[in-house]
C-alpha cells in the first residue's frame, strides 16, 4: 500500500469523524436549542478549531498527494466545492459571532443559523464524496458532470441519510443526552443504509469486505464496545465514539482502496512523483507530530480549565 | 463572455481583499506582544488592556481572514488547475509548510485567549503570542515563497517541460532557494508590519482624537507611541528590501524590470522615467532624470539597463504598472520621510504625538498604506502578466474554463460584499459593549 495514500485516508477519516460530531452538535442547535447551549457549546470551540484546521490540512494534502487528479476534480467538483467553501465561512463567521455576543435572545437565532449552514456544508460535503466514491453523475475521463443528478442521485441521498442517522445517534452517545436507549439503534439502522447504499450503487465494495472479514473487524469490536459501554456505563460511550467513527470511515476508505469513481480511477497512477513523495512524508509526520503537540497542550489547558471551573 | 475573464476577476478580487487581512494577521500578534510585555515589566494598566483588547479585535480579524485564506487557496486551485497540477508536482512543499505555520499561528493564538489566567508566570503566556507572531509570520513568508516560484521558476527541467510537457528532474527543495525568494519574503515580511502597523496607527490616532476623559486620551496615547515605533522600524526595512527588490529584478526578471521603468530599447546613460504614459511608440507626460537608472541600476551612468524591445510584444504586461510604480515609490517614501521628521522631533518634544496636525497626518498614512500594500502586488502581480509562471505556463494556459466558474464568482464577490462590512459591525458590536473607561477601572 502507497504509504502517501494510506496518510490521505488517515487524514480524511479523522477530519470527517470530527465534522460527523459537528454535525450531531449541529441537528441539536436546529431541534434541541436549550440543550444545545448546556451540552454541546463547551465542545464546539475546540472542534471548531481542529475541523477547520484538519480541513486546510486535508485540501493541502490532497493536493500534494494526488496533484495529477486536480485538474478532474476541479473542473468535476468547482461548484459543491465553492458553495461548500461559502457556507464555511458563514458558519465560523456565526459561529466566532455567537460566542462573542452577549445578548442572550440573539443565541437561540445564531444556534439555527449555525445548525442549518453546518447542514448544508456537510451535504455538499457527502455530495462530493459519494460521487467520488460511486462515479456517479460525473465522468473523470471525459470531465463531464450533471449537477442535477449530482445532488439527488440515490446514493448520494442515501449516503446523506445514513450519516445523518449517524450523527444523531453520535449527538445522543457524545453530547451525553438524556433519552430512551432505543434511540442508540440510530447508529446500526445507519449502517444499514449505508451498506444498502453500497449494494446498489457499489457492490465491489460489499464483495470486498466480504472477501477479507478483517477489514470490518475493528469496526464491529469498538460498535459493540461503544453499545455495551452506552447501555451501562453510558458517561463513558462518548470515547468510544469518535474511534468508532474514524476506524468506520478509515475502513470504508481501505474498503476501496486503490479505486475511486466507481473503479474508474487508479489512485497510485495518480500520486506525486519521487522525490517529492519523500518530503511530502517528512513535512506530514515533522507538521503532523508538532500539530499533534500543540492540541495536545491546548486539549490539556481547556480540560484543565473546565475542572476548575466545576 | 469569456470565463478567463472571471478567473481573472475573481482571483484579483479575493487577493485585494484577501491581503490586507493578512497583514493585519502578521502585524496584530506583534503590537499585542509589545503591550502585553510593556503591560507585565511595568505594572502598566493602559498596555495591560490595550493587550487584552486588542486579542479580542485580532480573534474576530483572524476568524474573517482565515474564511478570506481559504477562499483564496480554493480559488488557486480551482480558477487554476493546470498552475495547480504544476505547483503541486514540483512547488508544494512551501504551500504544504505554510499549513503547519497556520496551524502554529491559529492554536497558539487560541491557548494565549484560553490560558490567560492558567499559568503563573505571566511571561510563559506571553510566549503563546510569540509563537502565534512567528507562525503568522512564517505563513507569510512561506506563501511569497510560492510567488517567488512564480516570478522565477526552479526546481523542475523547464526546456523539457515547455518541448514535452513532461516533469523531470524534480527538486523540490530548490523551490525555497529560487533567485527571487530571499528579496522576496524580505520585502513582504518588511511591508507587512509596515502596512499593519500603519492601519494601526491611523485607527489609534483617530481614537485619540476622539478620546473622552483623561484615562482615555493616555491609553490611545500610550498605543500611538507603541505602534508608532513599529512602523518607523518596519518601514526602515521595508525602503531597505524594496531597492534591494529592483535590483534583484534588473538581475532576474529584466523584463518586468523594463516595463516597471517604461524602458522600451535597452540604453545606457539611462534616465529615471517618472510618471508618463506610452503611446504611440512614445513615452509622453513623463520627468525624465539623466543618467539616474543607469546609476541606480549599475552603480554607472555607463551601466546598460534592459529593454522590453528585447522581447516578444505579446509578452510585454501591461505598461501602466510604471505608473503603479511610481504612486508606490513616492507615496512610500512620503510617509517615510514624514514618519522620520516625527522621530526627530520626538526626540527633543514628547507630546507631537498629541498634536492634533500630526495625529491627522497619521490617519492619512493609514489610507497610504494600504495604498502602498496594493498597489505593491498589483505591480508584482500584473508585472508578471502574461504569464502566471514566468516564461513556462500562461494564465490563458493555467484557466479553469468550465462556465460554472461565472456565476461562483458573482457569489464570491457578493459573499465578501457582506463578509467585510459585517466584520467591522461585529467589531463595532463587540466594542461597544466593552467600555474602555470600564476596563481601565477596574
Amino acid at each position: 500500500m502507497n504509504p502517501l495514500i494510506i496518510i490521505n485516508y488517515v487524514l480524511f477519516a479523522a477530519l470527517f469523524s470530527l465534522l460527523i460530531i459537528e454535525l450531531a452538535g449541529a441537528i441539536i442547535s436546529i431541534l434541541e436549542c436549550d440543550l444545545y447551549r448546556k451540552k454541546v457549546l463547551e465542545y464546539l470551540a475546540p472542534l471548531w478549531e481542529i475541523t477547520g484546521t484538519l480541513s486546510v490540512f486535508y485540501l493541502v494534502n490532497l493536493a500534494a498527494t494526488y496533484p495529477g487528479l486536480l485538474p478532474a476534480i476541479d473542473y468535476l467538483y468547482l461548484a459543491p466545492i465553492l458553495f461548500a467553501a461559502v457556507f464555511l465561512i458563514a458558519r465560523d463567521a456565526y459561529l466566532a459571532y455567537s460566542e462573542l455576543s452577549l445578548e442572550k435572545k440573539e443565541n437561540k437565532k445564531h444556534a439555527r443559523a449555525y445548525g442549518i449552514l453546518t447542514l448544508l456544508t456537510m451535504f455538499l460535503l457527502i455530495t462530493i464524496l459519494s460521487s467520488s466514491v460511486s462515479g456517479g453523475a460525473v465522468d473523470p475521463i471525459n470531465l463531464s458532470v450533471n449537477f442535477p443528478y449530482l445532488l439527488l442521485n440515490g446514493f448520494n441521498i442515501l449516503m446523506f441519510e445514513a450519516i445523518i442517522t449517524l450523527a444523531s445517534a453520535c449527538a445522543i452517545v457524545f453530547f451525553d443526552l438524556k433519552y430512551p436507549k432505543i434511540l442508540a439503534t440510530m447508529a446500526p439502522f445507519s449502517l444499514a443504509l449505508l451498506l444498502m447504499a453500497l449494494v446498489i450503487h457499489v457492490p465491489y465494495i460489499i464483495a470486498k469486505a466480504i472477501g477479507n472479514p478483517l477489514y470490518l473487524a475493528p469496526v464491529i469490536i469498538l460498535f459493540v464496545l461503544m453499545a455495551l459501554v452506552y447501555l451501562y456505563k453510558n458517561k463513558y460511550a462518548k470515547f468510544f465514539a469518535v474511534p468508532f467513527l474514524f476506524a468506520g470511515i478509515l475502513t470504508f476508505e481501505l474498503l476501496e482502496y486503490p479505486y475511486l469513481f466507481g473503479g474508474a480511477v487508479n489512485l497510485s497512477y495518480f500520486v506525486t512523483p519521487q522525490p517529492t513523495t519523500s518530503y511530502v512524508l517528512l513535512f506530514t509526520l515533522v507538521g503532523g507530530g508538532f500539530l499533534a503537540l500543540a492540541l495536545s497542550l491546548f486539549f490539556y489547558v481547556h480540560h484543565s480549565k473546565k475542572r476548575k471551573r466545576k | 463572455m469569456d470565463p478567463i475573464v472571471f478567473d481573472r476577476f475573481t482571483m484579483a478580487f479575493s487577493l485585494a481583499v484577501h491581503i490586507v487581512l493578512a497583514v493585519i494577521g502578521v502585524a496584530l500578534p506583534v503590537i499585542i506582544l509589545l503591550a502585553e510585555y510593556l503591560g507585565i515589566r511595568y505594572n502598566d494598566k493602559e498596555y495591560k488592556v490595550m493587550a487584552k483588547r486588542l486579542t479580542t479585535a485580532l480573534l474576530i480579524l483572524f476568524a474573517v481572514g482565515t474564511a478570506s485564506g481559504m477562499l483564496v487557496a480554493v480559488n488557486l486551485f480551482f480558477l487554476w488547475p493546470n498552475f495547480a497540477a504544476l505547483v503541486s508536482k514540483v512547488a508544494i512543499l512551501p504551500v504544504y509548510a505554510e499549513v503547519f505555520a497556520f496551524f502554529s499561528e491559529s492554536i497558539f493564538l487560541a491557548l494565549y485567549i484560553y490560558s490567560s489566567d492558567f499559568f503563573k508566570n505571566k511571561y510563559i503566556h506571553m510566549m503563546m503570542m510569540v509563537i502565534a507572531a512567528l507562525g503568522a509570520a512564517a505563513s507569510a513568508a512561506l506563501i511569497t515563497v510560492l510567488n517567488a516560484f512564480m516570478n522565477t521558476p526552479v526546481g523542475f527541467n523547464i526546456q523539457t517541460y515547455l518541448n514535452t510537457g513532461a516533469i523531470t528532474n524534480i527538486m523540490p527543495l530548490s523551490v525555497f532557494f529560487s533567485p527571487s525568494a530571499g528579496i522576496e519574503v524580505a520585502h513582504v515580511i518588511a511591508t507587512s508590519y509596515f502596512a499593519g502597523s500603519g492601519i494601526f496607527l491611523g485607527y489609534f490616532a483617530y481614537r485619540f482624537l476622539k478620546a473622552k476623559g483623561e484615562r482615555e486620551r493616555t491609553y490611545y496615547q500610550k498605543a500611538v507611541k507603541l505602534v508608532f515605533c513599529l512602523a518607523v522600524i518596519s518601514t526602515f526595512f521595508a525602503v531597505i528590501t524594496g531597492i534591494l527588490s529592483i535590483e534583484s529584478l534588473y538581475h532576474v526578471q529584466p523584463e518586468k524590470y523594463a516595463a516597471i521603468e517604461l524602458d522600451i530599447n535597452p540604453i545606457s546613460h539611462a534616465p529615471e522615467i517618472i510618471g508618463g504614459i506610452y503611446a504611440n511608440n512614445t513615452i509622453k507626460d513623463a520627468i525624465f532624470v539623466q543618467n539616474l537608472q543607469s546609476i541606480l541600476a549599475t552603480g554607472s551612468a555607463n551601466g546598460t539597463v534592459p529593454g522590453l524591445s528585447q522581447y516578444p510584444a505579446d509578452t510585454w504586461p501591461p505598461l501602466f504598472i510604471h505608473d503603479l510604480f511610481d504612486l508606490m515609490f513616492f507615496a512610500g517614501v512620503a510617509i517615510g520621510i514624514f514618519l522620520l521628521i516625527i522621530l526627530i522631533i520626538y526626540i527633543k518634544i514628547r507630546t507631537i504625538l498629541t498634536n492634533k496636525l500630526v495625529l491627522k497626518l497619521l490617519i492619512a498614512v493609514a489610507a497610504l498604506s494600504v495604498l502602498l500594500l496594493e498597489n505593491g502586488w498589483m505591480v508584482d502581480e500584473i508585472g508578471r502578466q502574461p504569464w502566471i509562471i514566468y516564461n513556462v505556463m500562461t494564465v490563458q494556459q493555467a484557466a479553469n474554463m468550465s462556465t460554472a466558474i461565472i456565476p461562483i464568482a458573482i457569489i464570491i464577490v457578493v459573499l465578501y460584499a457582506i463578509m467585510l462590512p459585517f466584520t467591522f459591525l461585529v467589531l463595532r458590536k463587540v466594542f461597544s459593549k466593552r467600555k474602555l473607561s470600564t476596563e481601565l477601572a477596574r
